[in-house]
């Protein structure tokens, strides 16, 4: 194994293995993960005869399902989306991705952050726990390259109550009900004091 | 980790607290823990490798380290495997 660290922020492992029995005897693939001590991880899977996939990035349930945005979309004060190539995940507790790659590469980039996956075809996964949510969305807009060429993008956000057509409505609702009330209740009030009471009094001597 | 994976396996989540599984992936070998020493270093446990490595931050040449041993593999026909 060989291991270097250019920086704080950047770990290389490098990992020769050898076997004294074929590993096709008994597996097809060897999967290396890596985490961190924010529980958060990511693993690649190497196949020995890779077989023939198509490249795609998906939401694994039950922590990223994917949701009919906007209209199925219900959570106060934001659901946490996800969207992929105009489809849109909802998170739970954890952003949950596998990812199928057909090419040899596949780099997610944003003026913030660069991450990737190369050596394909492979599948890939990797998994964040929810709580650094503000952080991904600080994040913005990640464009997928695919064998250096653009593939499609992925971007995080927060999906506020009050933008969902449903939250909308029920939003309207309530603030019919409470117009209602108050006109009821100014109008009840105008009614108690009666026609005599806004009458001028001129005083006697006028 | 390193997972020597069956044929056949997949992405599953585990339970809550979760982290990544492969179905059928098996023996697993926590290869190698990488933890901040200090300013100047990282220390790196190794599985069969005896005591423990430091490697220097901005060490280009980086530091090589052997590993070996032995592990338990899932099939009848196959009670072991060894790993150098």
């Amino acid at each position: 194994m060989h291991i270097t660290i250019p920086n704080d922020k950047e770990i290389g492992v490098e990992i020769q293995a050898t076997s004294n029995i074929s590993f096709k005897d008994f597996s097809d693939s060897i999967v290396v993960w890596a985490n961190d001590t924010s529980d958060s991880e990511t693993a690649v899977r190497k196949f020995y005869d890779p077989p023939q996939e198509r490249t795609y990035v998906m939401g694994v349930s039950p922590y990223t399902n994917t949701t009919n945005y906007p209209w199925d979309v219900l959570e106060f004060p934001y659901a946490k989306i996800v969207e992929v190539d105009h489809t849109h995940y909802i998170v739970e507790n954890y952003v949950a991705f596998s990812i199928s790659l057909a090419g040899s590469s596949m780099e997610f980039v944003s003026s913030d952050l660069e991450f990737g996956f190369s050596g394909g075809p492979l599948y890939a996964y990797f998994l964040i726990p929810a709580e650094y949510w503000d952080i991904l969305c600080d994040v913005g807009m990640l464009s997928i390259y695919v064998d250096g060429k653009y593939w499609c993008h992925m971007r995080f956000f927060k999906f506020w109550f009050w933008e969902s057509p449903t939250g909308i409505v029920l939003l309207l609702g309530i603030a019919i009900i409470i117009a209602i009330v108050v006109y009821g209740l100014r109008t009840r009030r105008h009614d108690s004091y009666g026609p005599t009471n806004r009458t001028h009094v001129i005083p006697s001597n006028a | 980790m390193l997972d020597i994976a069956q044929p056949g396996g997949g992405y599953r989540p585990g339970g809550q607290g979760t982290h990544i599984e492969v179905k059928n992936a098996t023996p697993l070998i926590y290869l190698v823990k990488i933890e901040k020493h200090n300013q100047t270093h990282y220390k790196a446990t190794i599985w069969g490798h005896r005591g423990t490595e430091y490697v220097g931050i901005g060490d280009m040449d980086g530091e090589t380290i052997p590993f070996h041993g032995i592990y338990t593999t899932y099939t009848s026909r196959r009670s072991a495997a060894r790993c150098t």
